[in-house]
């Protein structure tokens, strides 16, 4: 499939789902969603539930990534009135269930599209951050069209190894209240000795070692943590040093004691009492399975830990999660 | 061969908003590869199902291998 020369008349119904390329440059498929709503835990979920039609899967537009850029200045999107940075394992999941259970709000969660241009510099040398920020600003404009009626509010909620980026989402989305997230570290790496995000895995991000983690590794464990520790320090010092857009620090024990009553007061949202009850009604679900209630796993999940592990986690964690609790405190 | 003409094809459905619609109404698999033959006759790009097919298992892959 070739690139098209210009920008087709691309109406809202369709959506960028992939963004390639190489040192040649980025070029964009865009899949016709229809009226699929963003709903699924995560945006991959989404769009796989969509590519289930034939036509979805086989009729793709091809575009330059200057055409993306284009369709913003046409069709610039709705705006956008969140952000949700975190450590994962750690109840983002569960925050954008809730964001998205408001049919006013598109919720986009961990978006493959966001991710690339992010990490457009990796493979396009010279790269600088005002050519991503506009990308990223234009595919977040393709993303959150209005496809419904009802739909007047963007969230975005990033993958954990974007807290890094705060800065740039700060510039590419001034004012736009945000939150980080984040865990007591031994559930965390509980969780992820079970099954591994994919910034848990040296190279798997295209990222160096020495580069991701700031220093040399000798174990997976040691890897994860210093990762994690780095994720959770670029969310304490963007917070100390915020200055136009409201933002909060959470700790996921706050969310699981209440997260319905939270959202609320952390996005600025004005509830009907009925929606207040939906909330809670979504919260009591697993949000990464909404077909499941929720289940109180921390003491399974830290119990899942190696000696190693713990032993890693403390000497490079720990100290991170106590500094963001004490801000959080303000103590 | 069937390559070329499914890329012809897909250009005509992809500039034309009567076709889109007609294969859009059809999520049905076997209703869908019916209505694209006979589509893609009338185009001057037949197709059979076992290209349609192919192109199908292509663009799942395409997806699929998309970190890759």
């Amino acid at each position: 499939m070739s690139p098209e020369a210009t920008a087709p008349p691309l109406d809202e119904s369709w959506v960028p789902i992939r963004v390639h390329g190489d040192a040649g440059g980025l070029e964009v498929d865009w899949c016709h969603l229809g009226p699929e709503r963003f709903t699924a835990p995560f945006f991959d979920q989404t769009v796989e539930d969509r590519l289930r039609h034939p036509f979805a899967l086989l009729f793709q537009h091809r575009t330059s990534i200057d055409a993306l850029v284009e369709r913003q200045r046409i069709r610039p999107g709705l705006p956008v009135r969140g952000l949700v940075f975190h450590m994962s394992r750690c109840g983002s999941t569960l925050l954008a269930q809730l964001l998205a259970a408001l049919p006013r709000h598109v919720v986009l969660s961990e978006a493959g599209p966001v991710d690339t241009v992010l990490r457009a510099h990796r493979e396009l040398p010279g790269l600088t951050d005002a050519q991503r920020i506009t990308w990223l600003q234009a595919v977040v404009a393709a993303l959150g069209q209005r496809r419904h009626p009802d739909e007047e509010a963007v969230f975005l909620k990033l993958d954990a190894w974007h807290a890094l980026e705060l800065p740039l989402f700060q510039r590419a989305f001034p004012g736009v209240p945000w939150v980080f997230l984040y865990r007591e570290p031994l559930e965390v790496m509980a969780s992820h000795a079970r099954h591994r995000g994919a910034h848990m895995l040296p190279g798997a991000l295209g990222l160096a070692p020495r580069e991701a983690a700031g220093m040399p590794t000798t174990s997976l464990d040691e890897y994860g943590a210093r990762m994690l520790a780095r994720i959770c320090e670029a969310g304490l010092r963007a917070f100390q040093h915020r200055r136009d857009a409201p933002a909060r620090l959470v700790d996921f024990t706050q969310l699981h004691a209440s997260a319905a009553d939270l959202l609320p007061e952390l996005f600025d949202l004005k509830l009907t009492a009925d929606e207040r009850q939906h909330l809670r009604e979504v919260a009591g679900r697993d949000a990464k399975n909404p077909v499941l209630p929720f289940e109180e796993n921390r003491d399974e999940k830290a119990r899942g830990l190696t000696p190693e592990a713990r032993a890693q986690t403390e000497r490079h964690l720990r100290s991170a999660y106590e500094r963001l609790e004490a801000e959080r405190q303000g103590r | 061969m069937s390559r070329e003409a499914f890329e012809r094809f897909r250009a005509r459905v992809l500039e034309d908003p009567t076709l889109q619609s007609a294969l859009q109404a059809t999520p049905d698999l076997a209703t869908f590869l019916v209505l694209a033959q006979r589509l893609s006759a009338e185009q001057g790009c037949a197709l059979t199902e076992s290209d349609l097919r192919d192109a199908l298992d292509a663009a799942r892959r395409t997806w699929r291998e998309r970190w890759i």
